[in-house]
């Protein structure tokens, strides 16, 4: 402050002068401008949760299970997680392992030959998730 | 003495923070909800009584001379051809044809469609024991990925398909009139989110939901012993 601006003595003739309030809507439009960002952020933290991202971050699980056909008799088939690369195939027995499946909701395709059912299955971090028996159609009309 | 201007209210900036933050809340709320935001300007803007909305596209395929065919892809293209002004697929006896239409599928702003088929005809072209029939792909990757409303004129059924690598997974069906063999077919599909409707004639025929692709090219495929014919076919974009 320069010396022109300083305040003359008349001025404190009544005592000093409290620091003048912050104008009310100045601090209105403060506090909806971080109310906003705080909103913002948090969207975005759920937006995250949601992506695909995220569950290769939070970590993977595997699927077990056995196939068997309509009369119940083991089949070897493949197995598919959708979205993904990953493929495998079962045994003789029909028993099937998949290992580092992303963690969360994801589609199952078990195919034997052309013809597949799904199962739609939660994984959970570092778990397996037991499938238990899936009968997969063997003899269902495809429309090829 | 000159004393300092003391400011009061807020400056454009502030305004301007607000609004952009305002914005960008919508906008992630949207999509938190799996809205599109082009869907819903383009709602907005129907609704206020916008001539046109960019979203709202279309293509409509006439077959009145051969370049009615440049835009659709797939192997052994010779198998479709334009006779008297319609779209054929001649079946070879042995493989089912795919001819998928990624430009139309890229003029299309959105991935919720109405597909219009006028005057289908399916035949059998080969004798033997192979399928008969005309299919449709929708929200398709290529032709191993995607979804299929099919009708087989062999056994009489209309389905729907989820296709995976080549594999299928049955996601619902129906038993259909055999009469339908000797019809000329208007079919309407809707592509609405998760949900999938096949109409003949206006009336209901199958329903299906799933939500595994989002979005995809449509196509045709013909099974491999008929002769498929469309007149008209046209997709339209669905405003939300």
């Amino acid at each position: 402050m320069t010396l022109q601006d300083s305040p003359s003595l008349e001025d404190f003739s009544d005592g000093i002068l409290p620091p003048p309030d912050k104008p009310d809507k100045k601090r209105r439009t403060t506090i909806v401008i971080v109310g906003l960002l705080v909103l913002i952020i948090l969207l975005l933290g759920i937006s995250f949760i949601q992506s695909d991202a995220f569950s290769q971050i939070a970590g993977q699980g595997t699927i077990s299970g056995y196939a068997v056909d309509e009369s119940n008799q083991p089949i070897a088939v493949d197995i598919i997680i959708f979205g993904t690369n990953i493929r495998a195939i079962s045994d003789e027995s029909g028993y099937f392992e998949v290992e580092n499946i992303p963690s969360g909701q994801q589609s199952i395709i078990i195919a034997f030959g052309e013809i597949a059912t799904e199962e739609i299955v939660t994984v959970q971090v570092g778990q397996n998730t037991e499938l238990g028996t899936v009968t997969v159609p063997t003899e269902s009309e495809i429309d090829y | 003495m000159r004393r300092k201007r003391e400011e009061h209210g807020q400056g454009l900036v502030e305004y301007a923070l607000i609004l952009v933050g305002i914005a960008i809340v919508v906008i992630l709320i949207l999509n938190i909800m799996g809205v599109s935001v082009k869907e819903a300007y383009c709602k907005v803007i129907t609704d206020l009584g916008g001539k046109t909305c960019e979203a709202n596209g279309e293509c409509s395929f006439s077959f009145d001379d051969p370049s009615g065919l440049d835009t659709w892809e797939g192997n052994n293209k010779e198998q479709l051809s334009i006779e008297d002004g319609r779209a054929c697929i001649n079946g070879n006896g042995t493989n089912a044809r795919s001819y998928l239409n990624p430009n139309c599928s890229s003029s299309l702003e959105s991935n919720d469609y109405t597909i219009t088929y006028e005057d289908i005809t399916v035949e059998r072209a080969i004798d033997n024991d192979k399928n008969t029939g005309l299919d449709t792909w929708f929200r398709a990757k290529d032709d191993k990925n995607g979804y299929l409303f099919i009708y087989n004129s062999r056994t009489n059924y209309v389905r729907f398909w989820k296709v995976v690598d080549g594999r299928w997974v049955k996601l619902s069906e129906s038993k259909v009139p055999s009469s339908w063999q000797n019809e000329s077919l208007d079919i309407k599909l809707d592509v609405q989110g998760d949900n999938f409707t096949a109409y003949k004639d206006g009336q209901e025929i199958l329903k299906a939901s799933d939500g595994a692709y989002e979005d995809g090219q449509v196509g045709i495929r013909n099974k491999p012993s008929s002769k498929s014919c469309i007149g008209n076919m046209t997709v339209e974009s669905l405003t939300p």
